[in-house]
């Protein structure tokens, strides 16, 4: 009898125990973006927004120590402003796709890390033509459609790549023009806030319609092959306040993403009808 | 294996005695003529003695004389006493039983007349009288389950779901069972109560744990409800009336003595008449949806309708008895919540804009029960049932433009809809074959088909989710009760085949329980459980109806598993019992469903990858003080838990507190017969929930230049809500007059309008909002608080 009273103050003493739970404000998100065949040069550093704190904005990390770790070597990265931002000077670091990088951080004691794979590079992207011509729609012409910005006769672009197996590739267009111009007035743009973005897909086509573009002049087509850690930034974005979900991440101890990607471009010219 | 199922068929047979005199009975209410099951039947002499089976047979063996007498005990009857004469033992005798107590206070059985639960012998085993609940506080409806949380081991806190977390499980891990009839959906009335009419049921039997091989499919409780079979000597009426609904229950004995009838049916009139009562309930739940929605999940809000509401439930029972051991009974059972929500808001003179919120779910059931007392030791049952839960929910927006003449005519609309239905055809054999005096064979066969669909699409373009499951569970057990002095144990095994994973699942079971000196003793179950069938859950207030169940598939869908571990002690007497359990219960193939999907590229992506797998441990002691006679009884219970779970991908791996997971929880059940009037309280007190709140946030830079910011949570339920206590009271007074008998009363829900909090809300502010300027950002959390005081009046007539 003795015996079964002692096991369950034991079993008592036990279910009462809490555990230690980790400082959760304290965590370091990262932001870093290896591109295939270019130096290393887009990693961030900087200190969670913590509710109830003093800062209004996220405080950058300029003193940690940043190694990556690419066949066995390790290359230490340097900050070079007070950004938070850091490089690699050298040239032996080298992304290359199918490579394996590791990172790893050290901040006040606190190691945290990820891994990431150089992806291989989208081959054979294709685009239907390589112009679009776009409507002007002038301050008058704006205001006598009554605000219908639409033009009279809407183009459009495909951009193609193989895609066998279903994988992620994202697309974007950047204005490569030394001078640009606007299509729409300013105003226009400043109040309906017109804004290109694409997200992950697992397609092999892309369309581009009159309305993604926002400036006449040579835009570069870049496809992008990304990987699963660069999907789930995106599939974090409807965080449901009841179930109350935390981003998916790569980062061991930390907060952001490590991520390598690889491109192909394709040119196209935005131009007056 | 082998040996260890050796081990549990030898640990149940040893050696045999044989009778002198054996008396094969059946127990009767005195008054309706109604058979009644798991009563008590003993010998005065010995205290020996043996339970009734579901239809109320009982043979009782080695009897020292034909004149020996014979006590009959049944929760919610009065004690009863007879003297045996050699005529008894010719053929089956009948024994009628009646509620009033008889004072037989010498006796170490006591008067179960005034008690609303009763503790078995079995380890985890609490037998439930429906006719006590009326006497107990209630929230608007007598409730079963209400009153099965009033138990230790059982959450009394979820005070928005009638569904039963049972030492660390969820509802859908509870096997529920009307006459065979297996009951997917419990929530009736957005769950503030369940859908069994508590008028038409006539006894509970509530296995916590550790339940033994006839029963399988689930992983923590077994609710084995018996439908009254309807009064068999004259017909009779009773109406219940309360501010939600009316109740009304006819019952008929059949032409020449062929058997009774019972109909039994419920329905609100909150469609016509709103009282203050539902409108404090509704206005509870209503205000979480507002909640819900103004945070982004549904469309709404803009303009205030009163919605229309209504549920119903109805039981019918036809008992058929062509001969002294047949029983032939066929089974209806429905049960419908509707809730519309629809709105309609005129754009000028261009035309309406209608929000259409409509949810109705509800539960279909029939079934068909043959069973015969072959010979004094055996007896079977076979019952053949059919099962379908329906849930539908629709949430669209239509666009109309209107005519000079004023005829709206539809311009485009979009809808999401979430519909749900799980059908359940079930076979089932039981034979129950009693060797002797100690030892009791069962053996049986369940078979299940379930056909399930569920469709989820959001905006008429996205198929979340648009299955359609079926498969086949073909169970087969085997269990042995042996009673040897005073070591009784039971050995079983369950065995299944189960065709979506063409594998076969063996669950052993052992019990046992041993009286180790006078009026203690000392118990103890085991056993494997599995299920293949799952409930995943989606948070919505109104009535979880957007929960829905799919079938496992051994991938995505774990078959899943969980171990019960129990041992206890129990002292009881004639007025008191004090028992003790603890448990451990391992559970694996958990599963979690989360609609963390993002706006990209929805047609192709796999959503088979919202559900995450996973892995809990229970530990918990439960506590029981009982008294159990006198003008003063009720029960204190207290229970210490530990509910934890391991999800690999969720939280980084590390173990959390399940969100039910609740430390402590204490209740006290006290009524109190002050001549014809009844005065009974409960109080519920219990330790804060698990929640996860926001910690900070943070912002990337992706590949196109843009920002996104996210929010960071902590560790996945490391916080806790305040801690729950609830106190109820009612008064009932019992009347009997020449023609008519029956009870009115009042029924106060949280008397000192506690403002219990359901869950928290967060709204991170960023801008000053007075000056508009930024500050640092900084959560404002919001309580959404669960019931307040609800006052509830109740009247019972029967003829």
């Amino acid at each position: 009898m003795r015996n079964l009273v002692y096991v369950f103050y034991l079993f008592f003493i036990a279910a009462s125990c809490t555990k230690i739970t980790p400082d959760q404000e304290n965590k370091i998100v990262v932001e870093a973006f290896l591109f295939e065949g270019e130096k290393v040069d887009d990693i961030r550093l900087t200190k969670l927004l913590a509710y109830g704190g003093d800062d209004t904005i996220p405080q950058p990390i300029n003193d940690a120590e940043i190694d990556i770790i690419w066949q066995g070597t390790s290359y230490r990265l340097e900050n070079t402003n007070d950004s938070g931002y850091y490089n690699y000077p050298g040239i032996d670091l080298q992304v290359i796709q199918g490579e394996i990088y590791e990172l790893k951080v050290n901040y006040n004691d606190f190691d945290i890390s990820a891994l990431t794979i150089c992806p291989p590079k989208p081959q054979n992207v294709s685009i239907t033509k390589d112009t679009m011509k776009l409507v002007f729609i002038s301050l008058i012409d704006s205001f006598l459609t009554g605000g219908n910005l639409t033009p009279p006769d809407p183009d459009s672009v495909i951009v193609s790549w193989p895609n066998p197996n279903g994988e992620y590739f994202y697309v974007i267009a950047e204005n490569v023009d030394s001078v640009k111009e606007n299509i729409y007035p300013d105003f226009v743009i400043g109040l309906l806030s017109f804004f290109f973005q694409s997200q992950p897909t697992t397609e092999s086509t892309y369309t581009f319609f009159d309305s993604d573009f926002t400036q006449y002049g040579k835009h570069e087509i870049r496809v992008y092959k990304v990987n699963q850690e660069y999907v789930d930034l995106y599939t974090s974005f409807n965080q449901d306040s009841r179930t109350q979900a935390e981003p998916l991440t790569n980062i061991i101890n930390g907060l952001g993403v490590f991520t390598a990607v690889s491109y192909e471009t394709v040119p196209l010219y935005v131009k007056k009808e | 294996m082998k040996k260890l199922i050796g081990f549990i068929f030898l640990f149940g047979f040893t050696s045999t005695l044989f009778a002198q005199f054996n008396l094969q009975g059946k127990i009767e209410d005195e008054a309706t003529g109604e058979s009644l099951p798991f009563v008590n039947v003993v010998l005065k002499s010995s205290k020996k003695g043996t339970a009734t089976n579901v239809d109320g047979y009982f043979t009782l063996f080695n009897l020292p004389s034909d004149t020996s007498t014979i006590l009959i005990s049944y929760l919610g009857y009065g004690l009863s006493e007879f003297k045996l004469t050699p005529k008894d033992f010719e053929g089956q005798r009948v024994f009628e039983i009646k509620e009033q107590a008889i004072e037989l206070k010498t006796f170490e059985i006591s008067d179960q007349s005034k008690q609303t639960i009763k503790l078995t012998e079995d380890a985890s085993r609490v037998s439930l009288n429906p006719a006590q609940l009326q006497n107990l506080p209630n929230l608007g409806e007598v409730d079963i389950f209400r009153g099965l949380q009033l138990l230790p081991g059982v959450s009394g806190t979820s005070e928005s779901s009638a569904g039963l977390y049972v030492r660390g499980g969820t509802p859908d891990q509870n096997l529920i069972l009307l006459d065979g009839i297996n009951i997917y959906h419990v929530d009736h009335f957005f769950g503030i109560f369940s859908p069994f009419n508590a008028y038409a049921i006539k006894d509970v039997q509530f296995y916590k744990g550790g339940f033994p091989a006839e029963f399988g499919g689930r992983l923590s409780s077994v609710v084995d409800l018996t439908a009254k079979t309807g009064n068999a000597k004259k017909p009779s009426l009773a109406i219940n009336g309360n501010m939600l609904s009316l109740n009304g229950v006819i019952e008929s004995p059949l032409p020449k003595n062929l058997g009774s009838i019972l109909i039994a049916g419920r329905r609100s009139y909150t469609d016509f008449i709103q009282s203050p009562t539902y409108n404090n309930l509704f206005d509870n739940v209503s205000e979480q949806d507002q909640d819900q929605q103004e945070l982004g999940f549904g469309i709404g809000g803009f303009n205030q309708v009163e919605p229309d509401f209504f549920f119903y439930d109805l039981n019918a029972k036809v008992t058929l008895t062509p001969s002294d051991v047949d029983v032939i009974s066929f089974n209806f059972f429905s049960s419908r919540d509707n809730l519309d929500n629809t709105a309609a808001t005129t754009l000028g003179t261009f035309g309406k804009l209608e929000t259409v919120d409509k949810t109705n779910w509800g539960n279909d059931g029939y079934s068909l029960k043959w069973s015969r007392q072959f010979t004094p030791k055996f007896y079977s049952k076979a019952i053949l049932s059919y099962s379908k839960y329906q849930s539908d929910y629709e949430l669209g927006n239509n666009f109309y433009t209107t005519d000079s003449l004023g005829n709206d005519s539809l311009l485009f609309g979009t809808k999401t809809i979430q519909n749900n239905t799980v059908e359940d055809v079930t076979f089932r054999y039981d034979a129950t074959y009693q060797i002797n005096q100690n030892h009791t064979l069962k053996f049986g066969t369940w078979i299940t088909n379930n056909q399930i669909q569920y469709l989820n699409v959001l905006d008429d373009s996205i198929n979340l989710q648009d299955r359609t499951e079926a498969g086949t569970t073909y169970s087969f057990y085997l269990q042995n009760r042996s009673e040897i002095g005073k070591l009784t144990t039971e050995g079983g095994l369950r065995g299944s085949y189960f065709t979506p994973t063409s594998k076969i699942y063996l669950e052993p079971r052992l019990s046992f329980n041993y009286n180790l000196i006078k009026n203690f003793r000392v118990k103890g179950a085991w056993g494997v459980y599995r299920q293949f069938i799952n409930r995943v859950i989606l948070e919505n207030v109104f009535g979880g109806s957007r929960d829905f169940w799919l079938l496992s598939d051994g991938n995505t869908l774990p078959v899943s598993f969980a171990q019960h571990y129990i041992l206890g002690a129990a002292y009881e007497n004639n007025n008191w019992l004090l028992d003790v359990e603890a448990y451990r219960k391992n559970t694996g193939g958990l599963l979690e469903y989360s609609l963390r999907f993002g706006g990209f590229d929805d047609t192709n992506e796999n959503f088979d990858n919202l559900f995450f797998r996973g892995t809990g441990v229970v530990n918990g002691i439960d506590f029981l003080l009982q008294r159990k006679v006198g003008a003063f009884t009720g029960w204190i219970g207290y229970t210490l838990s530990k509910v934890d779970y391991t999800f690999p991908k969720i939280n980084q791996g590390k173990t959390f507190p399940a969100l039910h997971d609740q430390r402590h929880e204490a209740k006290f059940i006290g009524s109190y017969t002050l001549g014809d009037f009844v005065i009974a309280s409960t109080f519920i007190y219990a330790t804060g929930k698990p929640y996860t709140a926001p910690v900070g946030q943070y912002y990337i830079n992706l590949i196109d230049g843009s920002e996104r910011q996210y929010i960071h949570f902590g560790d996945k339920n490391s916080q806790r809500l305040p801690d729950y206590h609830r106190l109820d009271l009612s008064i009932t007074y019992n009347y009997e007059l020449s023609f008519m008998e029956g009870n009115v009363g009042i029924s106060f829900f949280n008397l000192y309008n506690r403002q219990n909090i359901k869950y928290k809300r967060f709204f991170l502010q960023e801008f000053d909002p007075d000056t508009f300027q930024p500050i640092p950002p900084e959560v404002v959390e919001t309580d959404i608080t669960l019931l307040g005081f609800v006052p509830n009046f109740f009247i019972s007539l029967r003829f």
